[in-house]
């Protein structure tokens, strides 16, 4: 119920929670998922509410929210001076536990106020098959098992590197998307800016990322510069 | 608000941890300590409080009307 500070840019959202119990558990859901990628939400107003009638005849309460996050670079101290920031938008898998990484994650952190924002993007290996209308064999397809074993796993090296990196002035925000690297970058610009991206692979001869000339993709997709951490060839799974 | 009555309107915000009702019912009996004849309370805006990833706190602004009494009527 009060909007933000003087001269400040801010960013408008919306999210949808469910809950089969009330609003008030729809509110948390909602909350609980935004904040697992935008640190620094204070307030989110309620703009839209209705109900759903699920298979069994229960009740779904469905809420919609609206808050703000700060967009701009300007953050003030507890005294209230004010500093610039530097986001860095880290993208990483099989390599996200790495010295490596961690390294030039430090000389960042170690430059000057920085904020990171760490994705992981773990497509489902498919195990499931399905024949297509015309004839042309069966297609391998991702069944819900999958798509549950993909998030696990990235989930927990998100969990291992948010962990191990518990010491840095601020908090990195963290989160794993089911799809390409790119297109889970797009959905991540949508709520978020950044001064340079950070995309961490296997070796030169292993990376699927590097032979999709990926961090040239992201580059022009987003028009800020992407650094390669190539890892050395001492693992030989692909990305 | 039939007849020739004039009402004064006001808004409120009551809060609660645990739900928007109870916020509502807040600001209700917060206003009801010094206001006579409450009659309608209109919700006109919900919203949370977040504070570390987590909400908070419930917030519910309710609009009150309650019949103006003038200085000669009482």
């Amino acid at each position: 119920m009060s909007g933000p500070a003087h001269g400040q840019v801010h960013k408008v959202i919306r999210v949808v929670g469910t809950s089969s119990t009330s609003w008030e558990a729809a509110a948390r859901n909602a909350v609980d998922e935004a904040a697992r990628t935008i640190s620094e939400l204070r307030a989110a107003t309620v703009t839209r509410r209705d109900v759903a009638l699920g298979r069994d005849g229960t009740l779904l309460y469905r809420l919609e929210l609206e808050t703000t996050f700060q967009l701009d670079r300007s953050r003030q101290t507890a005294s209230g001076a004010s500093y610039q920031v530097r986001r860095y938008l880290i993208i990483a898998n099989q390599t996200l536990c790495s010295e490596r990484l961690r390294a030039e994650i430090a000389q960042r952190e170690a430059a000057g106020p920085a904020e990171f924002h760490i994705l992981v993007p773990q497509a489902p290996r498919p195990t499931g098959q399905m024949t297509n209308a015309l004839d042309m064999g069966p297609v391998a397809v991702a069944t819900d098992e999958d798509r549950a074993v993909a998030r696990q796993e990235a989930t927990e090296r998100l969990r291992m590197l948010r962990a191990e990196l518990a010491d840095l002035a601020t908090q990195p925000t963290g989160e794993v998307s089911l799809t390409d690297p790119l297109e889970a970058a797009r959905r991540t610009f949508e709520y978020g800016s950044f001064d340079e991206i950070l995309l961490s692979t296997l070796p030169a001869g292993f990376s699927r990322w590097l032979r999709l000339d990926l961090p040239s993709r992201l580059e022009r997709a987003f028009d800020v510069p992407v650094v390669a951490v190539v890892h050395d060839a001492d693992s030989a799974s692909v990305d | 608000m039939n007849g020739n009555s004039v009402y004064n309107v006001v808004e409120l915000i009551g809060t609660s941890s645990q739900s928007w009702e109870h916020a509502a019912a807040t600001a209700i009996e917060e206003a009801s300590r010094t206001l006579r004849d409450l009659r309608v309370a209109e919700v006109i805006e919900q919203d949370v409080l977040i504070e570390d990833g987590r909400v908070s706190l419930f917030r519910t602004k309710v609009r009150l009307s309650f019949k103006h009494e003038s200085v000669l009527e009482g």
